[in-house]
């Protein structure tokens, strides 16, 4: 599903990750762990092509993505069911949605956000937008779910819905690679784990 | 009197009818990815163009040539530079509106020698009298290609500037994707500057979106919002400038700015309720 081998990562002229292996295979949770700028995230988007690195790295698309940072930008009016739409439909969003309706309804239903479908999604409160993030992620199961920081802002019930629907995508066959802070995520539902703080040789600026 | 009855007031209304489906239609895309600045970088451009077409010898009714090689030229040399340069956007456009105007006054004055400078006001300005047949066909033309264009690449390129975050897992050719919007916005720039004139053109690419937002909560409604309020500017601006005898530009941009308040205000009435 996805597959770094020794990959090097560099930013700020310093290595942040220095020739990691990595696996994550079909049906598997794979937790990424490590102290603040270890190069989780960073390693995240040298998946999706956004940062440079050295080695090979390779992954499955489609992908279902939980980026760390998500502020909606406000300047266009969007509510939360035509911002799930963008990519469910292929006709312009302006022409309407009918194509995907049902495709967002279910999206929305895995996180138990049926509600939300006409409001503003700037209007969001944090928590809400991370699970309106987690649906559109886990809606439809993905092959390989890149998920960073996925249970930040969430409150205890939405974390539980968060663990179901990981193990429910795992049972589907689907690979994540989960990065976390979370030590109780990761004793709940990772068959893998690697420690970017336990990498030897750091590179020193 | 009918106002109608006149042909270059018909053909005004006829430009002002394509135009806010086209600028207006833009707009909410441009303001979502910060692109204003560059609006106004664009229309000055485009007279330094212009002076340079009509140095290399283009006629000055119709300088499409230097205005549009010269505009799409800078347009993705900005671009270009945006996306690697280590300078925030404004400060890097900043540098090549200092740039082109600096150009523009210096060939305009060499040029001016030769033309007559109230001709090159009509396009700083903008002017009715000067649009024609040929504009409103290209005009018309262009709104259709901009149409098709942007059909498949739309929910791409809004997801790319609501989310750009979240954007790359989804949204193959970024890249490619802000050099397209870049290409058709200069381009429609360009057509409608006879209207609205070079320096106040990015009015109509700015105005109606900011203006719509206050009134509209989905997408669709922003953007029917915003051709309305371009479509109110242009043809308001139009009446205003026959009443006063004043420039089409400045009159259109004067009834937009006077509808984004109006707009302000409703918006503020409502959210106000809303508490």
């Amino acid at each position: 599903m996805a597959r770094a081998r020794g990959v090097t990562l560099r930013a700020r002229g310093v290595n942040l990750i220095e020739r990691l292996d990595l696996a994550v295979a079909a049906g598997t949770i794979h937790a990424l762990v490590g102290r603040n700028g270890s190069g989780k995230s960073t390693l995240l988007r040298a998946f999706l092509g956004e940062t440079d690195f050295t080695g090979e790295l390779g992954c499955i698309d489609p992908i279902g993505y939980v980026p760390q940072q998500f502020e909606p930008d406000a300047t266009v009016a969007l509510t939360v069911g035509e911002f799930l739409a963008l990519t469910r439909q292929r006709s312009p969003l302006f022409l309407g949605r009918s194509a995907s309706r049902a495709r967002v309804a279910r999206a929305l239903d895995r996180v138990g956000l049926r509600h939300l479908e006409q409001r503003p999604l700037c209007e969001l409160s944090g928590g809400e937008r991370r699970r309106v993030l987690l649906g559109h992620a886990f809606e439809p199961e993905p092959p390989l779910l890149l998920l960073d920081e996925p249970t930040e802002g969430l409150d205890a019930a939405a974390r539980e819905r968060f663990v179901e629907l990981l193990r429910a995508a795992r049972a589907a066959g689907s690979g994540a690679l989960l990065v976390t802070h979370d030590r109780a995520l990761v004793a709940a539902c990772a068959d893998e784990v690697t420690d970017l703080d336990a990498l030897d040789a750091k590179g020193a600026a | 009197m009918n106002w109608f009855e006149l042909p270059f007031l018909r053909r005004g209304f006829i430009a002002v009818l394509l135009i806010a489906p086209l600028l207006g239609g833009l707009s909410h895309l441009v303001v979502a990815r910060r692109l204003a600045f560059l609006s106004t970088a664009l229309g000055q451009a485009a007279l330094t163009g212009l002076t340079i077409g009509l140095a290399l010898g283009e006629p000055l009714d119709e300088p499409w040539g230097g205005m549009t090689g010269f505009c799409l030229l800078l347009a993705l040399l900005m671009v270009w530079l945006k996306r690697r340069a280590a300078l925030p956007a404004d400060t890097l456009i900043g540098v090549f509106v200092a740039f082109t105007l600096g150009l523009g006054i210096c060939l305009l004055v060499a040029v001016t020698q030769r033309f007559n400078v109230h001709q090159i006001e009509a396009l700083m300005f903008g002017s009715l009298l000067t649009v024609t047949h040929g504009d409103l066909l290209r005009l018309a033309l262009l709104l259709v290609a901009v149409v098709v264009v942007l059909r498949r690449s739309y929910n791409d390129l809004l997801l790319d500037s609501v989310a750009p975050t979240l954007a790359p897992a989804y949204v193959k050719n970024r890249a490619r994707l802000e050099y397209l919007l870049v290409i058709v916005l200069t381009i429609a720039i360009v057509a409608s500057l006879k209207i609205v004139g070079a320096l106040l053109v990015e009015a109509l690419v700015v105005i109606p979106a900011a203006a719509g937002r206050q009134l509209a909560t989905t997408l669709r409604a922003h953007l029917l919002a915003s051709i309305a309020i371009a479509f109110l500017g242009g043809t308001g601006g139009l009446a205003l400038s026959c009443a006063f005898s004043v420039p089409s530009g400045g009159a259109v941009v004067l009834a937009l700015a006077l509808l984004f308040v109006l707009a302000y205000a409703v918006g503020a009435v409502r959210r106000a309720r809303k508490r």
